[in-house]
């Protein structure tokens, strides 16, 4: 892609949240979140002849950020578990919602989606965070679409329940 | 787009990373080279030659040390041997003699 190697400050400046989204709503820890977003745009610096165009360099950000994040999960094992009580006793981290956000709700749903499975985990977070439809999760994850339908369908229904249960638990 | 798929967009929201980010990944994509100061090379080096001299010196003591043991052990086989020659010398003579 022309150009990207004098303005890869800006490439990175442009990418920086969604990467580090990705990896921020899957690892669930700020540090390990930033130093594998920047890990990923290295990676993009030694690989910058490979980026054919603006689309180009969404799809693969988004392919390299979700394997490292499934390599690192695999090797941290990093899969907290939480309940909607547990989670009231502690603070909400105010970084991960918006000001429009209900923040309790928000840290809830967003502990909830990391306590999934690696793979159900980063099939909700480029639905919901990147809007990607499930053939082009598929093709992100090198999955076959059957897999990424089914795995997505279980995870909303398993987060739907376990938030309900959690609803009717605890009063809010 | 039902209540829930809302939730999770809302959870689910871009956040941007730390302030300065960007400055961080720059940083990295230029590694300055380690200059290490010629003092700590000195020290360096002194340390490794007075490492080697000690080796040198305990291995020498040890030999020394187990040439000292070893002949040790030899004199004393050496005297229980002749105290055993002179027990035997004795018996022998009783025998003849009786």
């Amino acid at each position: 892609m022309p150009g990207l190697e004098s303005n890869f400050a800006a490439a990175v400046r442009q990418h920086q949240a969604m990467v580090f989204s990705i990896a921020l709503h899957f690892l669930h820890d700020h540090a390990f979140a930033e130093e594998l977003s920047q890990e990923v745009f290295l990676h993009l610096h030694k690989n910058l002849k490979a980026i054919q165009s603006p689309s180009h360099l969404v799809y693969w950000l988004r392919k390299v950020t979700t394997h490292r994040c499934i390599d690192q999960a695999r090797r941290q094992r990093l899969r907290p578990r939480v309940s909607l009580t547990e989670y009231l006793e502690r603070a909400p981290e105010p970084a991960m919602t918006g000001p429009t956000a209900d923040p309790i709700l928000a840290g809830f749903l967003q502990k909830l989606i990391a306590s999934l499975p690696k793979r159900s985990r980063i099939i909700v977070i480029l639905r919901y965070q990147e809007d990607l439809e499930p053939s082009e999760i598929a093709e992100t994850l090198d999955l076959p679409l059957g897999t990424v339908k089914s795995s997505l369908h279980r995870s909303l229904a398993l987060l739907r329940g376990k938030l309900e249960r959690e609803r009717k638990g605890v009063p809010r | 787009m039902n209540e829930f798929d809302k939730d999770l967009r809302q959870a689910l929201r871009r956040t941007d990373p730390p302030v300065g980010f960007v400055d961080r990944v720059l940083a990295r994509t230029h590694p300055q080279p380690v200059h290490i100061p010629l003092k700590w090379i000195g020290i360096a080096i002194a340390a490794c030659l007075l490492l080697a001299a000690g080796r040198f010196e305990y291995r020498q003591y040890e030999g020394r040390k187990a040439k000292r043991e070893l002949l040790f052990a030899l004199e004393l086989a050496g005297s229980k041997l002749n105290i055993a020659q002179q027990k035997i010398f004795e018996l022998n003579r009783r025998t003849i003699h009786d």
